[in-house]
């Protein structure tokens, strides 16, 4: 639809403003932030253009809508546009709560409050280059999740971002010592082999369900407890250990069926996957133990 | 636990270290793991977890427990008992539970709300205190805590005394439990003053209902209150209890809508009623959105009576009519069976 000046636009766009907008508004208490109607306004049809496609249906926004954490999402937007009595109800929700996620996260107080410090100065912002707006990080808040939520999810980026270096070493350390393994495994056995399990091995990774890969990895490759992926999942740290249980049980078979497939007799596959002598020997107690002690 | 082999390992690194799709926003990871993303949202996000091990960090990083509360429980190998002995042993045990349960529940009033609507004055501001009169010769009163939904029948009909309690009006949209009070038997050890005494009492009706709350899905339990109806315009109404059912808050929905089925997984609550109406929450009813359930031109007609979620994001309803309808991505899109 074309206009012929933007205000014409605005105008159309008012008229067609929800008529829950009003009540959204009034529920969040932005006004005793400092937020007007046309503000609040503005930052749901923000994150109305973020999430859906341009033309969405009106029930698909409406849902949207309903979905948000409307008052945090207004205290959240009202403190990056620097509203004092915005910062002073934030200061005194979240600035203990920050340490506490921090500490969590970092598993160490002091570097948990140096975490937190770091990251409560980007949530305050600065301003920018020209000295006319303030960048804080708490405008990229959306709502779909609670202000606490996407705290933690923040400082848990910082955190992973602030240390990545000494991680990357340790794992780039491990890649080229798995590297080197792989290469040997091919100048013994032949190339053929090694394709069919890869392959045998894609297929079998593939038949499983997002969150069983999820489980997998998390366990064998991150080195996550059960009960971390517990909470990642919302599933109960017993069901974590049987489907891990489960999956591991019906993977090796698939891969054996896999290799069957794909031309080997039965033996072969069996003596192929029993070549496969580098199995990693996880100990359960000992990465649990070396977790704690982190 | 058991062991994976070393390509299955080496598999799954590597397909870690060749994905190059975009990682979702911290906005979208937190709702993740509050479990606050529809069914296709959901899908997308657990499909890039399964190969990125950066935002599998961020994910288990942001739902760590804080220090001070307990740490998760070292599970470690352990033998196997056969899964039949266990089986047993909790179905006894349940059987058990049960049985208890059936009579501390036969012994006492159940602590369920009864199925019926309180019939009060219409609507706030609250009614005006009934004022009870009369001798006490054969009537110890003994009041009982007063519920926000349960009421007894016997509370509408006359005192001993021959004072009428106010005819019940039309059933309101939240009603408000009055003091329930019984006639019991008079004791033999009855003083002079509760013979001759006068009590004046006053009855006020229970107090409007709080406004729902964000409340955490486990901890809460759904129920529908669609009983025989007192009144011909009494209307089955969303219950929910965050106190293991001890009592009971009618959460509003719509006025105008016989509620009779509910299905809750986690946070997200379905409920359906007369007209084909189904509505949806994914806050843990603290907002509702109406869900149109519809194939081209066809819409289910009847009234829901069964909201089947435990395969979500599968969900069924079924219809009065004798009408299914099918969803298999979350309730956007619909099929009748």
């Amino acid at each position: 639809m074309n206009f012929d000046s933007s205000n014409e636009a605005d105008r159309f766009r008012r008229h067609q403003r929800p008529p829950y907008f009003r009540e959204l508004y009034e529920k969040s208490g932005s006004e005793k932030f400092g937020l007007t109607f046309a503000d609040f306004t503005a930052i749901l049809e923000e994150i109305t253009a973020r999430y859906l496609p341009g033309e969405s249906a009106a029930a698909e926004s409406a849902k949207l809508h309903h979905s948000l954490r409307i008052e945090e999402l207004a205290l959240a937007r009202a403190c990056a546009t620097g509203s004092e009595p915005a910062w002073e109800c934030f200061v005194d929700r979240y600035r203990q709560k920050l340490y506490d996620i921090a500490g969590a996260i970092a598993r160490d107080e002091s570097a948990g409050r140096e975490l937190a410090d770091s990251l409560y100065a980007d949530l305050f912002g600065t301003q920018n280059a020209e000295g006319h707006c303030r960048l804080s990080k708490l405008a990229s808040y959306t709502g779909r999740g609670s202000l606490e939520g996407w705290l933690r999810t923040v400082l848990a980026q910082q955190y992973v971002n602030q240390y990545r270096s000494r991680r990357k070493f340790v794992a780039f350390d491990e890649q080229i010592r798995s590297e080197n393994e792989l290469t040997t495994k091919q100048t013994d056995s032949g190339t053929p082999a090694d394709l069919r399990l890869e392959q045998a091995t894609d297929a079998a990774l593939l038949s499983l369900s997002n969150q069983e890969r999820i489980m997998l990895a998390s366990y064998y490759l991150d080195g996550r407890t059960l009960a971390e992926i517990g909470r990642m999942l919302a599933l109960h740290e017993s069901t974590v250990s049987r489907r891990i249980e489960k999956i591991t049980k019906i993977l090796r078979d698939k891969v054996v069926r896999g290799l069957r497939k794909r031309g080997m007799s039965k033996k072969e596959a069996e003596e192929t996957m029993q070549s496969d002598v580098r199995q990693l020997d996880v100990d359960v107690r000992a990465r649990l133990a070396q977790e704690k002690i982190k | 636990m058991r062991k994976i082999s070393k390509s299955v390992q080496s598999r799954l690194a590597q397909r870690a270290a060749a994905n190059t799709t975009g990682h979702p926003d911290a906005n979208i990871l937190s709702a993740f793991v509050e479990n606050r993303l529809d069914g296709w949202e959901r899908a997308v996000i657990l499909e890039h977890l399964a190969d990125c091990t950066e935002c599998r960090e961020y994910v288990a990083l942001a739902s760590a427990r804080a220090e001070t509360e307990p740490a998760a429980t070292i599970e470690f190998p352990r033998r196997r008992f056969s899964p039949v002995w266990g089986w047993a042993a909790g179905v006894a045990a349940m059987i058990c539970v049960f049985a208890i349960a059936w009579q501390v529940r036969a012994r006492f009033q159940p602590t369920r709300p009864q199925s019926v609507i309180v019939s009060s004055k219409a609507a706030p501001p609250l009614p005006p205190p009934i004022i009870v009169e009369g001798e006490l010769k054969d009537l110890k009163i003994r009041p009982q805590k007063p519920k926000r939904l349960a009421m007894s029948q016997r509370a509408s009909k006359p005192l001993a005394t021959g004072l009428p309690l106010p005819a019940p009006a039309a059933a309101p949209a939240i009603p408000q439990s009055p003091e329930v009070y019984t006639r019991e038997p008079r004791s033999t050890q009855a003083s002079a003053e509760d013979r001759t005494a006068t009590l004046q009492l006053q009855l006020r009706a229970g107090t409007n209902m709080r406004a729902p709350q964000p409340l955490a899905a486990s901890h809460t339990l759904w129920s529908i209150n669609a009983s025989p109806a007192l009144a011909s315009n009494a209307r089955g109404t969303v219950q929910r209890s965050t106190d293991g059912g001890k009592t009971w808050d009618i959460v509003p929905i719509s006025d105008d809508i016989d509620f009779r089925a509910i299905s809750a997984m986690g946070s997200d609550v379905w409920a359906g009623g007369s007209g084909g109406v189904l509505f949806h929450s994914s806050d843990g009813g603290m907002h509702w959105i109406p869900v149109q359930v519809t194939q081209n031109a066809a819409s289910i007609t009847g009234t829901v009576v069964s909201i089947e979620t435990r395969r979500w994001p599968i969900i069924q309803v079924t219809t009065s009519t004798g009408e299914t309808w099918t969803s298999t991505d979350g309730g956007h899109n619909w099929t009748r069976s």
